[in-house]
């Protein structure tokens, strides 16, 4: 019959103890490090997305192209959703880019990024075009800027995700072409309010107004077909320099 | 169990509670350093952020100068209105005010968004206000207030 002594009982529980409590303590430290890690991971993810949205906000006011180097592999997403385009790094939350059109592939990975801007001019600036790419993954580029926002959102990607040219890019550029046309609207009503002469001394309104309802009736589709009356109104406003009046745009 | 038994158990709970509370200190300053420092980050990325509204407003073709399609550095006072559009909320989400000070004449300030109001930190860029009544330029400070 087994015996068990006192003392050698004491023993083996304080090896269960210290077993349980090193387990427990042990397990601790990995579901930190682990917590840790991804923590810090979503900081970085955060901290690139918010260095992104700030870059493409300071080169949006000039036609340049420039890279952005990361020191870690990093995946961009982007995605039309409900007529917005969401931008996100990596596995973190995707967030709205407001005021920015930006044509990419659905995902992005490599180290280097090379960012190109272009404005979009028919017949005033209606908006800036930011393209991205991942140096491991350059796409042709073309020189109109719908043509090259076109062959991104059409390219070889699947139908989930994409920045999608007549979902949200169209709209984008319709709510900003709306926010310009108001714009030149009220100058316009500005202009009128000063009485500006011509060369001659003739008052410039009527020439004003005429150019206003050109304005006005202008719509999406001849923005991107870019057609007879883009050109109508870019004659009127040269007509309005030619005659000594103050340009509109 | 013995009186020897009980007072090593004791002695080993003892040495983990104290184990414990060193590891909970520890993790404390820990996570207030991590605080901290993704509090300066956010400050850094916020501040950046903000500076880039001043760039934006500057740039946007509804207040920059164009003659023939071609854009000027300055800001057309016939353009400087009050953007109420819904779009501008979410352009300018932390943004209370967007303002422009003339600095000749009478110092007229032209609120451009917002609350003519808003109170916060004040990031500002001196600008050339042209006048297309007049053809004439003028210095003025743009103003973004910031929450």
């Amino acid at each position: 019959m087994l015996k068990l002594h006192k003392k050698g009982f004491a023993i083996t529980f304080s090896w269960i103890f210290s077993l349980a409590a090193g387990a427990l303590i042990f397990l601790f430290l990995v579901y930190f490090s682990f917590q840790h890690t991804d923590l810090f991971g979503q900081r970085s993810n955060v901290l690139i997305r918010e260095e992104f949205d700030n870059a493409f906000g300071a080169l949006e006011s000039t036609d340049i192209t420039t890279r952005i180097e990361l020191n870690q592999e990093t995946t961009l997403r982007f995605q039309c959703f409900e007529r917005r385009i969401l931008f996100g790094v990596g596995k973190g939350d995707r967030k709205e880019i407001p005021g920015k059109i930006i044509a990419a592939p659905d995902t992005l990975t490599g180290y280097n990024f090379s960012i190109k801007t272009t404005k979009f001019v028919r017949p005033f600036k209606i908006a800036t075009f930011i393209y991205i790419d991942s140096e491991q993954d350059r796409k042709n580029e073309l020189n109109d800027p719908l043509d090259m926002a076109e062959g991104y959102a059409t390219g070889d990607s699947d139908d989930d995700g994409i920045i999608d040219y007549d979902e949200c890019i169209i709209p984008l550029l319709e709510e900003r072409l709306k926010l310009v046309q108001t714009s030149y609207l009220k100058k316009i009503e500005y202009l009128n309010s000063q009485n500006i002469k011509d060369s001659d001394g003739d008052s410039c309104t009527g020439r004003y107004l005429n150019i206003k309802e050109k304005i006005r009736s202008l719509d999406i589709n001849d923005v991107i077909r870019n057609n007879v009356n883009i050109d109508n109104l870019d004659r009127l406003n040269k007509n309005l320099v030619s005659e000594g009046c103050e340009a509109v745009f | 169990m013995n009186k020897n038994g009980q007072l090593e158990m004791s002695i080993t709970v003892l040495v983990l509670a104290i184990f414990f509370v060193l590891l909970f200190i520890g993790l404390i300053f820990y996570f207030g350093f991590s605080f901290e420092s993704f509090k300066e980050s956010e400050e850094k990325v916020l501040g950046q952020r903000y500076n880039i509204y001043l760039s934006h407003v500057l740039n946007m073709p509804e207040f920059k100068c164009s003659f023939l399609s071609v854009e000027k550095e300055c800001l057309d006072r016939s353009k400087m209105n009050r953007l109420d559009n819904p779009y501008y909320k979410r352009v300018f989400e932390n943004v209370n005010r967007i303002y422009v000070e003339e600095l000749a004449g009478g110092n007229e300030k032209i609120d451009l968004y917002g609350n003519p109001y808003g109170s916060g930190k004040i990031y500002s860029a001196p600008v050339s206000i042209y006048h297309p009544e007049n053809g004439k330029y003028t210095i003025g400070k743009l103003y973004v207030v910031v929450e």
